[in-house]
């Protein structure tokens, strides 16, 4: 350990003399000075860890001079230990009230004065010891925020905010509330509706965090393709599975709200019940937990059972982690689902508003309000919904593109081409909603083109089961067998203005082509082949054929 | 008016600082002296104060108790801001360290 | 798996999720084939169907033709607005009880 250093401040000579030669047969470094201005001086210069003052002294007076060097020590301890003969007690009081530590009266006794210096020098490590502890708890503290912090723009940067700004969503929900291990995922579908995912990871802190990233891209990247709840539920309880460790599960409740149909779709795994209410009267459905929490069970057990209610305009949904229910008031214990459901069927009216007030007035605690998760939804009209906000798509602007594909022979026969072609085109907002029947057209035009055009199968077989079955194992055999060079080139081109659009399809295979002219003729019919034109008919502005009837091409236009 | 037996304490703690030591407080009541003479006769009742406590104290760490004893008188009335006894405690001062300082001498510290 | 069954009573219920093509015909079929008894009622819910094409109109006429043709008892549920459209374009409501 480093020797303390000690710093003597007294005018008499002779009392420098014998405290310095003390002091310094016993091993200590000494600084003298000779009044209480360049004790300070020599205090700022050497900073010693103890200082010994003479109480009386010219220019600067021991009282004086302490005060100024507890100031100039700031967050250290440096114990003053005051030199004297005084024996009145007035003054010894002053020593302390000035901020002195201690007295050391003369003569001066060589085992009290080593003494008195190792017990404040061990004072002064353990005070050290605890400056640095704190120190390093707060540099920890604050080190551990600002990663939270970061991870919490890293984790926006992925997971966007979806339609939570929404009018229609009001929800409670903490900023850093990854950490906590909540998560609320909402996303409009391409198609219109909406889905909606509160979950609550078991445990704090990382590990409840990580399981939130691929969660929240599962969720919204599912959803703007236009999967289902129930194919993006299975997908984020194989992904969980997979990377949440034995123990680790997300309570969770996702529903899927249709609002031009009036209903809702819920699906809960271990979270309490979530409420249909309807203003005025109350709770209309309670949506209970059915299922084991995501990430529990393998992807072969996972069941996705879906329980369908009624969800009208005037319909609202409440969702809540248990944060809520098992929030703690001193005097009245836990929140509890009786007090919660007291509350919707009185307050059914604004239970967003009354539920964060009860819950503020029940805990008294604006943190643990802050940190409970609740999300009311809204049901919203048909017009409404039209004007629903979508932040993960950006603005409207027009838009004028082209792509081309064009597959070979591999392509063709191990490649489904057709997510891949709708992809870029459910980008467009107009799209999205009539994604369905984007996609119809889009699987004639080139199953008819790969069936016909290039394999040549004949679609009359396809009059019977054993037909269909017939038809598929021709197919399978012709794909086997397609010759080098054949091709089906497929050209989207996009144009849309703020208040209309068209998209163009245009597919060319390089088979022989086939008499349209006829064909184009035929009415729908009862008969389990030849819809596939007259579908592109009815869904189409125009067809026309081009050629050999090897290429066609369709337009689709709408107005905004 | 030594305490011997104090001071060879004094003496074994200090080993060879001790010369030192008799030397430095020899030579500060030397000053001491000179100074409250001055101010004595100038009757700047402070200033004879200050001095006096610093004779008193350096008198006491060396343990001769008669001018410390001396001084402390001084210094009590000086700070009261009598200086009617002054000279007298200054003769008397004066008379002590002569016997002081021819002790000191005698015993080989000077 | 895109096509689900469930058999109540004598009521079965196939469920198609996502696409419904050519590409889940075996599996459609597997789902009402082979049955005993013979369901007298059959459901068919496209309520998560994304879309279909003619394929899909094909396996359905397939299924009314298996279960009796014209005395077949089969519903198609839970349509949303495009699936429904492209059902009407086909005059399946002829067919089928669409809902």
């Amino acid at each position: 350990m480093e020797s303390v250093r000690i710093l003597i401040a007294d005018d008499s000579k002779t009392d420098r003399l014998i405290l310095q030669t003390l002091l310094k047969k016993q091993g200590y470094p000494v600084y003298i000075a000779c009044d209480g201005q360049e004790a300070i001086d020599v205090f700022k210069k050497h900073r010693p860890d103890i200082v010994l003052l003479d109480a009386i002294m010219p220019t600067m007076d021991g009282f004086e001079a302490a005060q100024q060097i507890k100031v100039l020590s700031g967050d250290s301890f440096i114990p003053i230990i005051f030199l004297t003969s005084l024996s009145d007690a007035p003054s010894l009081a002053r020593c302390l009230e000035v901020g002195g530590d201690d007295f050391l009266t003369k003569p001066y006794n060589k085992i009290i004065l080593k003494a008195k210096i190792d017990a404040f020098s061990r004072m002064q490590d353990l005070y050290q010891t605890v400056q640095t502890q704190r120190d390093q708890i707060q540099a920890y503290t604050d080190e551990m925020i600002m990663e939270q912090h970061q991870a919490r723009k890293i984790f926006d940067n992925i997971a966007h905010r979806g339609c939570l700004d929404n009018n229609s969503i009001l929800y409670n929900l903490s900023p850093l509330s990854i950490f906590n291990g909540d998560i609320l995922l909402a996303a409009e579908k391409p198609m219109g509706g909406m889905h909606v995912f509160l979950g609550d990871f078991t445990g704090h802190g990382l590990p409840a965090a990580v399981g939130a990233m691929p969660v929240s891209e599962i969720f919204y990247g599912m959803t703007l393709k236009g999967f289902a709840m129930e194919e993006v539920l299975r997908e984020i309880n194989t992904r969980l599975c997979h990377i949440l460790p034995v123990g680790s599960f997300c309570c969770a409740i996702c529903v899927d709200i249709e609002f031009s149909e009036n209903r809702a779709r819920v699906w809960n795994g271990g979270l309490p019940s979530g409420y249909i209410i309807k203003p005025g009267k109350g709770i209309e459905t309670t949506l209970p937990s059915k299922h084991l929490p995501l990430g529990v069970l393998s992807s072969q057990k996972f069941k996705c059972e879906i329980t369908a209610c009624s969800f009208d305009q005037d319909s609202h949904l409440l969702l809540a982690t248990d944060g809520v229910i098992e929030s703690e008031s001193e005097k009245s214990g836990l929140f509890g689902t009786e007090r919660l459901e007291k509350l919707i069927n009185e307050k059914s009216d604004s239970v967003f508003k009354s539920l964060q007030l009860e819950l503020l007035e029940f805990t008294g605690n604006e943190q643990q309000t802050d940190d409970v998760s609740f999300v009311e939804i809204l049901g919203q009209t048909a017009e409404k919904k039209e004007e629903v906000v979508d932040n993960s798509q950006g603005v409207r602007r027009p838009l004028d593109w082209v792509i081309d594909y064009c597959f070979h022979v591999d392509s063709l026969r191990h490649f489904d081409p057709l997510p891949l072609i709708v992809q870029p085109l459910m980008e467009v907002r107009a799209l999205r909603r009539q994604r369905s029947r984007v996609f119809t057209v889009l699987s004639e035009l080139y199953n008819n083109a790969l069936d016909h055009g290039i394999l040549k199968l004949d679609s009359v077989i396809k009059g019977n089961a054993e037909g269909f079955a017939k038809y598929y194992s021709q197919k399978t055999q012709r794909l086997e067998n397609i010759s080098d060079g054949a091709e089906i080139r497929v050209t989207i081109q996009l144009r849309s203005q703020l208040d209309k659009g068209e998209l163009i399809i245009q597919i060319e295979d390089s088979g022989e082509g086939f008499n349209y002219q006829s064909i184009l003729k035929e009415k729908i019919s009862a008969s389990l082949s030849g819809r596939g034109l007259p579908l592109l008919k009815a869904l189409c502005d125009e067809i026309e054929f081009k050629g050999s009837g090897n290429k066609v091409k369709v337009k689709m236009s709408w107005l905004e | 008016m030594i305490d011997y037996d104090s001071l060879s304490e004094l003496q074994e703690l200090m080993e060879e600082a001790f010369p030192e030591l008799v030397a430095t407080y020899i030579e500060d009541c030397h000053i001491r002296i000179n100074s409250i003479e001055k101010y004595l006769a100038l009757n700047d009742a402070a200033s004879v104060c200050e001095h006096a406590h610093s004779l008193k104290g350096s008198s006491a760490n060396l343990f001769v108790l008669c001018l410390a004893g001396s001084g402390k008188k001084l210094e009590d009335e000086a700070r009261e801001g009598n200086l009617e006894n002054g000279k007298e405690y200054l003769e008397n001062i004066k008379h002590l360290f002569a016997i002081v300082e021819s002790t000191f001498r005698s015993k080989g510290w000077l | 798996m895109p096509v689900n069954a469930q058999l109540e009573g004598s009521t079965l219920t196939i469920k198609v999720t996502g696409r419904f093509d050519f590409s889940v015909h075996q599996e459609f079929r597997l789902a009402y084939e082979g049955l005993t008894p013979s369901p007298t009622q059959y459901v068919i819910d496209l309520g998560e169907t994304s879309y279909l094409d003619s394929s899909a109109l094909g396996m359905l006429l397939l299924l009314r033709d298996f279960s009796g043709g014209d005395s077949a008892d089969i519903r198609i549920s839970n349509c949303n607005q495009d699936v429904r459209k492209i059902l009407a374009i086909s005059n399946f409501e002829q067919l089928f009880r669409i809902d």
